[in-house]
C-alpha cells in the first residue's frame, strides 16, 4: 500500500542528467577561463591604445602652449626691465652731462 | 591564473557528483528537458567561479539547490514558460493504484508542474529531495509557516486533482 506522499516521492525522483552534461559544462568552464585570462578583445585593445595616443596629443599639446604663454610672460618681463633700465641710464646722462657744463 | 589540472579534476567530480539533483530539479520544475540541462549548466558554471568560496561539501550541496531554486524560479517568470500538460500527453484515465505505476508517476509529474512557482518548488525540494520545511525556508529565503501552509495547501490540491481523475479515494 502506497500513500499519496509517497506516490509523489516516487513521481519526483532524480533523474540522471544527460550523458554528457559534466564534459559539456568543463568545456563551457575551460572556455569561460580562457576569457577570464583574456579579457581583452583585439577591438578594445586598439580602443584603448587609441584613447591613450588621443590623451597623450592632447596633454602634449597643453604642455606646449604653456610653455609659449610662459615665454610670451618672460618677453614682457624682460621688455619691462630694459625699458626702466633705459629710463635710468637716460637720467644719468642727463645729469652727468650738466655736471660738465 | 589558469585552474591547475587537480582543481579542475575535484571540479569535474562535482559536477558529476551533483549532475543529477541539479537537473533533476530543472528538469520536474521546468518540465522541459533542453531548458533543465540550460540551467543546470548555468549553476554549474557559477559555481565554478565561485569554487573557492566553498567550506565543505554540504556547503556546496546547500548551495547548489539555492541557486538552482533560484534559476528555475527566475528562467521561469523571465520567459513566461508555463508549463503545460496536455490531455495528449497525460496518461489514460486509471484508477488509484496503491503500488508503483509508471503512468501515475507521469501523471502527478505533470500536476506538479501546473502548480505555482513557489509551491511547485517547495514540493520538489519536499519529495525530491526529502527537506523538512525548515531546510526549505532556509534555502528560499521565507518563513517556515510559509513553507508548511504552501505545502499543505498544494499536497491538498494535487490529491484532489489525481481524485478527480481516477474517481477514487486518495489517502
Amino acid at each position: 500500500m502506497m500513500e499519496f506522499e509517497d506516490q509523489l516521492r516516487g513521481a519526483l525522483g532524480r533523474q540522471p542528467a544527460p550523458a554528457d552534461f559534466a564534459r559539456q559544462v568543463m568545456a563551457k568552464a575551460a572556455r569561460m577561463e580562457r576569457q577570464r585570462i583574456r579579457p581583452w578583445h583585439p577591438w578594445a585593445a586598439g580602443g584603448l591604445a587609441a584613447s591613450l595616443l588621443v590623451g597623450c596629443l592632447g596633454f602634449a599639446s597643453y604642455e606646449q602652449r604653456r610653455e609659449m604663454e610662459q615665454a610670451r610672460e618672460a618677453r614682457g618681463k624682460v621688455l619691462q626691465a630694459l625699458a626702466i633700465t633705459s629710463g635710468k641710464l637716460r637720467r644719468i646722462e642727463r645729469r652727468v652731462e650738466g655736471i660738465g657744463q | 591564473m589558469t585552474a591547475s589540472v587537480s582543481e579542475e579534476v575535484d571540479f569535474e567530480s562535482l559536477v558529476v557528483r551533483h549532475q543529477s539533483m541539479v537537473y533533476s530539479i530543472g528538469l520536474h520544475f521546468l518540465r522541459n528537458q533542453a531548458l533543465a540541462e540550460e540551467v543546470a549548466q548555468e549553476v554549474f558554471l557559477e559555481l565554478y567561479l565561485h569554487r573557492e568560496e566553498m567550506q565543505s561539501p554540504e556547503h556546496v550541496v546547500y548551495w547548489l539547490r539555492k541557486v538552482t531554486s533560484r534559476r528555475c524560479i527566475d528562467q521561469s517568470r523571465r520567459r513566461k514558460h508555463q508549463p503545460k500538460v496536455s490531455l495528449d500527453d497525460a496518461p489514460e484515465p486509471f484508477s488509484w493504484m496503491p503500488v508503483e505505476d509508471p503512468l501515475l508517476k507521469q501523471y502527478i509529474g505533470q500536476l506538479v508542474g501546473t502548480l505555482q512557482e513557489l509551491p511547485r518548488m517547495i514540493v520538489i525540494l519536499r519529495y525530491q529531495e526529502d527537506l523538512g520545511p525548515g531546510e526549505i525556508s532556509e534555502l528560499l529565503e521565507m518563513p517556515v509557516a510559509t513553507v508548511k501552509s504552501h505545502l499543505q495547501r498544494a499536497i491538498a490540491l494535487l490529491r484532489r486533482k489525481v481524485a478527480a481523475t481516477t474517481g477514487d479515494e486518495i489517502r
